[in-house]
């Protein structure tokens, strides 16, 4: 069976990558934001040095967590339903969780549980438009260690 | 290209952000002829809104595009996709334990991220508690110690393997 690739198929990519690459240094941003945010707002005294290590401690694991658990389920379901609604929705619920730790910061109800929420929701959106999922990967495989198996 | 990006990101994104942080302040001394920042206290939440904005910029460039599905072979007589999710998370593992060279590129790269992730924790705390006197000697605050240290740490990820790549020597 032979592949036709889409048309305008690298185009489209170039498209999406782009976008999700202004995506990706935003969510960078926010990382080092929320850093510069837990030290020098919530926990700024010197006497907090242990709360501080706590909450960078927990905001890592928001990040790390989801991505670990999450990522072989979030390909597969990715495999299986529409990629761009996916990817819509993903983005969309990320926009709207950063939209609320933007409101609750503002408000002064900015708290590190609600950091570590926001943090899971962006690796969760990280799930969906990263190329992680155990089925792609078989796929890369194949086409990079066994073309045979691929021709 | 998504890979470029990341690592792009780690080097842009710390400097990026501690530029905007810093815009409150800057429109304070007069530098910026911008009333509405000089009123904030940092430029922490400006940061945040401009990540929220991305992510709707995001979503409305997918709206505007097509993005192709492709169909699975395994697709029954009723359109229905015989197995299961669990079924697939299963192949997918068990395709991976299967096969020793990518089992052992997994599992350096688990290493490697927990080798390396302790450093997101222990780097803003050794900022803020030990290298600020310094930092602070040099005209350093600690937005922009911080963000120095990350853009050297990914420089120094990105020109590893740049160095390791094939043909590099």
């Amino acid at each position: 069976m032979s592949y036709t690739p889409p048309p305008h198929g690298f185009r489209t990519f170039v498209i999406v990558w782009a976008a999700q690459s202004l995506s990706v240094i935003g969510s960078g941003m926010t990382g080092f934001a929320l850093n510069v945010y837990l030290a020098q707002v919530l926990y700024a005294a010197p006497e907090q040095k242990v709360e501080l290590a706590l909450a960078f401690t927990a905001l890592s694991l928001g990040f790390t967590i989801p991505f670990v658990f999450g990522g072989p389920l979030a390909g597969a379901y990715a495999d299986r339903h529409d990629r761009k609604q996916i990817m819509i929705v993903a983005n969309v619920a990320n926009g709207l969780t950063t939209a609320l730790t933007l409101a609750l910061m503002l408000a002064g109800s900015l708290q590190s549980g609600c950091l570590w929420s926001s943090a899971s929701s962006l690796q969760r959106r990280r799930h969906f438009t990263t190329p992680l999922s155990m089925r792609r990967m078989r796929c890369w495989y194949r086409t990079a260690c066994c073309p045979e198996l691929t021709a | 290209m998504m890979q470029t990006t990341w690592s792009l990101s780690g080097i842009i994104s710390p400097a990026l952000a501690a530029l905007i942080i810093a815009l409150p302040a800057l429109a304070a001394q007069g530098a910026l002829p911008l009333a509405i920042l000089a009123a904030m206290r940092d430029g922490t939440p400006l940061v945040i809104a401009i990540d929220a904005l991305t992510f709707f910029f995001c979503a409305a460039v997918l709206v505007a595009i097509h993005v192709p599905s492709p169909k699975r072979a395994d697709i029954g007589a009723g359109g229905r996709i015989e197995q299961g999710l669990w079924a697939d998370v299963r192949e997918g593992a068990t395709f991976i334990w299967q096969r020793p060279p990518l089992l052992w590129l997994l599992s350096a790269f688990v290493i490697a991220n927990m080798a390396g992730a302790p450093a997101g924790v222990i780097v803003p705390l050794l900022v803020k508690f030990n290298l600020a006197p310094n930092g602070a000697a040099h005209g350093l605050i600690f937005e922009t110690t911080l963000a120095l240290l990350g853009v050297v740490r990914a420089l120094e990820g990105s020109l590893a393997g740049c160095s390791s790549a094939p043909g590099a020597d």
